[in-house]
């Protein structure tokens, strides 16, 4: 059994994370575990360190519209497994030990700062001259304006990147995939977080 | 029924602490992690360290030895050689820290000689004997002294005892004569109602015996509803033949005018019959139960914890049991959420980190979201 696991909210996550690794060859020494949903990952990570030999829990949760909120409710967890942690999350994603000599990781998407999701992480991947974008923006605009968008007002994001996605050479490309298809960049500053945060979870502690 | 253990020096449990017990325990861990001694130390403890119930342990470990010798030193030491397994790392030491203690924890052992313990303890002894003739002349009393503080040059002068003491008494057993063969010299004492199922009781010489205690009582309703979860034709069972350790289990189908042997009928009604009958005889008392799973299929495994935890309410019985299954985990965890009792219970997973042994205690609501999520516990 995996003695590092790296728990995320859903297929999706799940893709982009294996994508990364691969492209940064980051040794995949843990257990990527689709979730479900964030509920599922709050109630079963302070568990998920009690099991016999685990070395390492990270997450991988959306900051969705209260990132605040969400800091605080994993911050309570981690304290009460025995991990002294920061009053605020750190840009850079949180990598804590405690006394057992466990480690535990926290990414919140997009980049630990903002409100938002995975699919606000990869829009920031999206490359800088790339002509589409702005196309699918207004788009998006013209079609809220009119009142036609099926999508909540929360999801734009999400619409905007499998829009975008839909104008691709192979259009229909999953998230995952279409790293591994370099339709989008993994050289923005903040790829590099978050593959700097993976490495670190997955690396054995001294 | 015991809230907490602490257990000293018992095989590989050398300080181990569980800080709360409930009624039903299931105990889960790899191999080599204590989880049978972890019973056994459970078992010695409600048995107020009966002689004939560490016979059984020796034996079931392979250390029980049908030596005989006519040279006193010889037998003592080989009494001391086989009882010396029970102790972690078979030191054999003559002093008070060496000595196994299995009591409640967090009550403090003492080691004062003449207070009542709260704790059972096993240790070995040297011991002067004197006899004395009464003042009649009629008789010679023979009293038997503990030295506690031994003077090496001295060592050899005494002789060799273990010695017992639990709450409500002690007993000093000689070792230069054979303790166990052909079966225990020493009277047992009274001992709380236990019943032990080890791994590879599928069917037990004593059930029997047992059946004998409760037929014609309610209980054997419960032994016939426990049987219909695997043969849901079950109208009633009887123990034939001659002698008792040679009776053996029939049943009655609804559908079939005779009589079959339930040995004819697999391995899970036999186990199944094995604990219940353990479980209607250990009334206010322990059950104990090493690999709960075994011979049962995964899919009974959660009846018969319906049926454990039901039993154990009516009839006020502390459950132990360990197991090495998911599928027992997830069973136990099910009976025990669903329970309308409101017994609780608690899975305790022992770790062997680098020799020492370490505890790590789930909830039912942590028992719950792990098997709903998959997450594996053992």
């Amino acid at each position: 059994m995996a003695n590092k696991k790296l728990l995320v909210e859903g297929n999706d996550d799940k893709h982009v994370m294996l994508a990364l690794c691969e492209k940064f060859d980051i040794p995949e020494n843990f257990e990527i575990i689709d979730c479900q949903g964030i509920s599922n990952i709050l109630e079963r990570f302070p568990i998920d360190f009690k099991t016999s030999g685990t070395k390492t829990v990270g997450v991988i949760v959306d900051a969705d519209t209260d990132i605040r909120a969400r800091w605080a409710s994993l911050k309570t967890k981690l304290e009460s497994a025995g991990f002294a942690v920061p009053d605020n999350l750190p840009e850079s994603g949180l990598i804590a030990e405690n006394h057992s000599g466990q480690k535990a990781g926290v990414w919140i998407m997009p980049n630990n700062e903002m409100d938002g999701m995975l699919e606000d992480f990869m829009s920031f991947l999206v490359p800088h001259d790339d002509n589409l974008m702005p196309i699918v923006g207004s788009t998006l605009d013209d079609i809220e304006l009119k009142r036609l968008n099926k999508y909540k007002n929360s999801d734009r994001s999400k619409a905007n990147i499998h829009t975008w996605l839909a104008w691709q050479d192979a259009p229909g490309t999953p998230l995952g995939l279409s790293i591994t298809k370099r339709y989008l960049t993994t050289e923005e500053e903040i790829c590099e977080k978050l593959t700097d945060w993976l490495k670190n979870c997955s690396s054995d502690l001294q | 029924m015991l809230t907490s253990l602490h257990i000293k020096n018992y095989r590989n449990l050398k300080d181990f602490t569980l800080d709360s017990l409930d009624q039903v325990n299931l105990i889960t861990g790899k191999n080599n992690t204590g989880k049978s001694s972890l019973l056994e130390a459970v078992a010695i403890y409600a048995s107020k360290g009966n002689i004939s119930l560490l016979a059984e342990l020796l034996k079931n470990h392979g250390e029980y030895f049908r030596e005989q010798s006519d040279d006193a030193g010889q037998m003592a030491n080989l009494n001391l050689n086989a009882l010396s397994s029970l102790f972690t790392g078979r030191v054999t030491g003559f002093d008070v820290s060496s000595g196994i203690f299995i009591g409640e924890a967090g009550k403090g052992i003492s080691h004062e000689k003449y207070e009542k313990p709260n704790f059972v303890e096993l240790r070995f002894v040297k011991y002067d004997e004197k006899s004395q003739q009464d003042t009649a002349n009629t008789s010679i009393v023979k009293q038997r002294f503990i030295i506690d503080t031994i003077d090496e040059n001295d060592f050899d002068e005494y002789r060799t005892g273990f010695y017992i003491r639990w709450p409500e008494g002690n007993q000093l057993i000689r070792l230069e004569r054979n303790i166990f063969f052909p079966r225990p010299l020493v009277k047992p004492v009274n001992s709380a109602n236990l019943e032990f199922i080890h791994t590879a009781y599928i069917d037990r010489e004593s059930n029997g015996a047992l059946f004998d205690n409760i037929t014609l009582t309610d209980k054997e309703r419960f032994v016939i509803e426990a049987l219909k979860i695997i043969e849901p034709k079950t109208e009633r069972i009887a123990f034939i033949g001659k002698g008792s350790r040679e009776r053996s289990a029939v049943i009655k189908l609804s559908d079939n005018e005779g009589v079959l042997p339930l040995k004819s009928m697999g391995d899970g009604i036999n186990r199944i019959l094995t604990l219940i009958l353990a479980l209607v005889n250990s009334e206010n008392g322990f059950l104990l139960i090493d690999e709960f799973e075994n011979g049962l299929h995964y899919t009974v495994q959660k009846q018969l914890w319906e049926i454990v935890f039901s039993l154990a309410k009516q009839l006020n019985i502390q459950v132990f049991a360990t197991t090495h299954s998911e599928d027992c985990i997830s069973g136990f965890e099910q009976a025990l959420n669903e329970n309308k009792e409101a017994i609780k219970g608690k899975l305790i997973r022992l770790d062997n980190v680098k020799g020492v042994i370490t505890q790590t205690n789930f909830s039912p609501r942590e028992l719950k979201i792990a098997n709903e999520q998959n997450i594996e516990l053992r």
